[in-house]
C-alpha cells in the first residue's frame, strides 16, 4: 500500500473558484479541472453576484489538492483564476 | 500494533472519510443552489 501523507484539515474536495471568464463553457471547465482527477460536479454562478465563480467538486481529495496547487493564478482568457478550498 | 502501522491506519481512515461518496442531496446541502447552476457534463468528458 502506498505510504499516504496526512492531509491538512483545510484541504477538501470542493474548490471555490473566482475570476472565471463569464462565458466559460462546461467543456472548458471539465478540460481545465478534469486534468487533475475525476470531477463529481461543477456548479457555476449564474446570477449578478455569483457570475465568474464556480464550485468544482472532485471525486478524490488528491485531485482537488493537485488542481488547487497547479491552477491557482492560472490564466484563462486573460483572467487569473483564484482558487480556494471551500469550507 | 507498531506506531507506524497505527499512524498509517489513522491516515487511511481519515482519507476514507474525506473521500466518501457524495450523493446529489449531499451536494445540495453543502453547496448553494440559488445563484448557481449545475453544469452539464460534456459528452466528451472522460474521467481521469
Amino acid at each position: 500500500m502506498s505510504r499516504k501523507q496526512r492531509i491538512p484539515p483545510e484541504v477538501n474536495r470542493i474548490l471555490y473558484v473566482r475570476n472565471l471568464p463569464p462565458k466559460v463553457t462546461s467543456e472548458e471547465m471539465y478540460d481545465i479541472f478534469g486534468e487533475f482527477g475525476g470531477i463529481r460536479q461543477i456548479r457555476r454562478g449564474n446570477a449578478h453576484d455569483s457570475r465568474g465563480t464556480a464550485f468544482v467538486v472532485y471525486e478524490d481529495i488528491y485531485g482537488a489538492k493537485a488542481a488547487l496547487e497547479a491552477l491557482n493564478g492560472f490564466n484563462v482568457a486573460g483572467r487569473y483564476l483564484i482558487i480556494l478550498y471551500y469550507s | 500494533t507498531n506506531p507506524e502501522l497505527y499512524n498509517q491506519l489513522k491516515i487511511e481512515q481519515d482519507l476514507d472519510y474525506r473521500n466518501r461518496p457524495l450523493t446529489d442531496e449531499d451536494l445540495d446541502n453543502m453547496l448553494p443552489s440559488d445563484g448557481y447552476e449545475i453544469m452539464e457534463v460534456p459528452a466528451s468528458y472522460i474521467p481521469k
